[in-house]
């Protein structure tokens, strides 16, 4: 199932995780690269702290675009939320992660 | 200051040693530490030596398997590892030493494999970064050494050592050099500074071994390659074992509400030898327990109402053991100070002692309740004019939720666990950060800060989660009035020059976006002082959370307001409207 903005996530066991670890490696330059071109103080590293924070605020209840949303503002990052989907794709396929809500019936923005 | 403690505060500053603390940093950092080596466990051993000769009683070990099966946490734990040696030398076509453990300690890759008895010769590939596709076409690496070039990206010296390893080849040598910054720590300010490498071989599913040379040394190499085949002979002595990992927990026993705690967390093991910047965290927690041991023993320091708890481990592991044991306690811990480098000469290093805060996944009390300690605790310099140390030589500020440490693993249990550590750090993880580059100023600074607030928190009862609560919400209503002057100066500022392509809408709605996520933010922080309260009833508590909340939202509102009123009347560097 391919994730939305509006998709609601569960993680599939507790405790420390990354929303990056499904992404191979190449994907996630690629990504970064992308991600630099709408704010330009994104560097690898930024990965780091985002991924964690993703994965911690997946609760059952808030929509990828939320938790985008708020791992921006905590990191003080501006970044369209669609720039997740690829990294929320990564974790459904790996199995940390399952969509719970809205499925893939929503908006994967532009 | 005179010796008399006006408070608890002055009582920490009048008996915390920062010469005591760096040097039993010096101590730790004879061992060479990685999980499960014999210097990672005599390092331990040392710490609970000091912390029974300063007096604590209840110290205990708790031992864990590092096997590469045991699960604990998000997956299996790690094999043991040990090093013993490694020389690696060009036999052809210039004979010629890359790297050797006695002058680069930091060179030997974690979960490395030995090479057979007496070493192996093979030819050497340039990968250059190993980061395409292409640096592995038409290539056979089997048997080989491969020679993999830094990038800015940590994350890719990951990704080109199991490709190669999958590839085949049996050694890899690389001049990686992680957080570099300009103009101190690059490859080319930095030439001779070797990285301390993990190779991905935790369970020792790969037959090779991984080396971090110096630029200089890869360079020749690249050179020589231009001209020719070069052959490498490489001895690499190293032990990948079936071992363990010991959680050594000391204990000052609460008085009222012992079953709660505030923890503190280092690590014995170290990335390499002698890695003063992991050392220091254990030296420091010693020095902590042997100050709050001592004074309420004498009696000079009400014994707190929880328990405060030393918890010494190896980096990451040691939390996962102890979490994977100890689950049903995690809702007693009412923080958890995790520290790193918390000694770095700031000068030497080109650091400042950093707050780390906590991640706003589980909205804290911690990080503006901390960042209020940091303010009144005592410092080491003194007005010209005042007999009073409210002057900080030493520098130590705040920044965002940083997963380096054991606190990524504590706060993914909502566990309130902000990291004190320094950073930028010139010789991070590398051979030169010997216990000469620690300051005792810095050791005091963190230490007098952390003790406060650990033992404030272990001894806070209603009035002081309501005092809390009041601390919390002052500054996060300061913080809400910055974000919406930041908002308005970028604009005008903007307008200053031209307007500069600024967009005052997308600035007005972030600002709005920004204030109403703060606002929310900060009210469950605000309403987390209740975990402090253990079952008690606080007249007015409740009311007092509910009226910050409120109080919170409003003034976003306001300020979003006035950002909003900026970005209207803003003309992008012309007549305003």
């Amino acid at each position: 199932m391919t994730a939305s903005l509006q998709s609601v996530l569960r993680r599939t066991h507790e405790g420390p995780g990354t929303a990056v670890a499904g992404t191979p490696y190449p994907e996630l330059v690629a990504l970064v690269e992308r991600m630099r071109a709408e704010d330009g103080r994104i560097i690898f590293d930024s990965l780091r702290p985002m991924g964690d924070e993703f994965w911690n605020m997946i609760d059952g209840e808030r929509s990828v675009e939320q938790i985008a949303e708020a791992v921006c503002l905590e990191f003080g990052f501006d970044l369209p939320p669609n720039l997740f989907l690829p990294l929320v794709d990564g974790i459904v396929a790996s199995g940390a992660a399952a969509i719970v809500g809205a499925g893939n019936e929503g908006e994967r923005g532009t | 200051m005179s010796g008399i403690a006006r408070d608890v505060g002055d009582l920490f500053h009048r008996e915390l040693s920062g010469e005591r603390a760096q040097a039993t940093t010096a101590a730790i950092t004879r061992f060479h530490r990685p999980p499960g080596a014999s210097g990672y466990h005599a390092a331990t051993n040392l710490v609970a030596a000091e912390l029974r000769a300063a007096g604590l009683k209840d110290v205990a070990s708790t031992a864990y398997p590092l096997d590469g099966e045991t699960v604990a946490g998000e997956g299996p734990l790690p094999l043991a590892w040990e090093p013993h040696g490694a020389v690696v030398r060009v036999v052809s076509p210039e004979p010629g030493e890359v790297v050797n453990m006695e002058t680069a300690s930091s060179c030997l890759a974690w979960w490395s494999r030995p090479t057979p008895e007496g070493g192996m010769t093979a030819e050497l590939v340039d990968l250059g970064r190993g980061e395409r596709d292409e640096d592995y076409a038409g290539t056979d690496l089997t048997g080989k050494i491969v020679l993999i070039g830094h990038t800015e990206r940590p994350g890719g010296w990951m990704y080109a050592a199991r490709r190669a390893m999958e590839a085949g080849a049996r050694g890899i040598l690389s001049d990686y050099l992680f957080y570099t910054f300009a103009p101190d720590r690059t490859r080319e300010t930095h030439p001779e500074a070797v990285q301390l490498l993990r190779l991905p071989n935790q369970r020792g599913q790969f037959d090779a071994w991984a080396c971090g040379i110096a630029y200089p040394a890869a360079q020749r190499l690249r050179e020589l390659l231009r001209l020719g085949p070069v052959t490498l002979h490489a001895d690499v002595r190293c032990d990948l074992f079936r071992g363990h990992g010991q959680n050594l927990l000391a204990t000052i026993r609460g008085r009222e509400l012992p079953e709660e705690s505030v923890f503190f967390i280092a690590h014995c093991s170290a990335a390499t030898c002698p890695c003063a910047n992991c050392a220091a965290g254990p030296a420091l927690m010693v020095e902590i327990a042997r100050v709050l041991h001592g004074l309420i023993e004498r009696g000079e320091l009400k014994r707190p109402r929880r328990s405060v708890k030393f918890l010494f481990i190896i980096e990451g592991l040691g939390s996962r053991a102890y979490i994977e044991q100890h689950r049903d306690e995690l809702d007693r811990v009412k923080a958890a100070f995790c520290f790193d480098s918390v000694g770095h000469d700031q000068g030497k290093l080109k650091s400042v002692l950093l707050f780390y805060r906590h991640p706003d996944s589980s909205p804290s009390f911690i990080n503006d309740y901390f960042a209020g300690v940091m303010d009144r605790s005592p410092k080491d310099g003194t007005w010209v004019f005042a007999d009073d140390a409210d002057i900080a030589p030493v520098q130590f500020t705040q920044a965002p939720y940083t997963p380096w440490s054991d606190n990524h693993i504590w706060a993914a249990y909502g566990v309130p666990s902000p990291l004190i550590m320094s950073w930028p750090d010139l010789h991070f993880h590398t051979q030169f950060l010997t216990a000469d580059n620690t300051d005792p100023r810095v050791f005091r600074r963190a230490g007098v800060t952390t003790a406060l607030a650990a033992y404030e928190i272990a001894d806070a009862g209603a009035a002081d989660a309501l005092m809390m609560a009041d601390e919390v919400a002052a500054r996060a209503g300061f913080r809400l009035a910055e974000i919406a002057n930041r908002a308005v100066h970028r604009l005008a500022g903007a307008a200053r020059v031209g307007g500069n392509g600024v967009d005052a809408t997308r600035v007005s709605a972030r600002a709005g976006r920004e204030l109403a996520y703060a606002a929310e933010r900060d009210r469950r922080a605000v309403a987390s002082v209740r975990t402090l309260l253990s079952g008690e009833s606080v007249p007015g508590l409740d009311d007092a959370i509910a009226a910050h909340g409120d109080a919170l939202h409003e003034q976003a509102e306001r300020a979003a307001a006035r950002v909003v009123a900026a970005a209207d009347g803003w003309s992008g560097g012309g007549e305003r409207a």
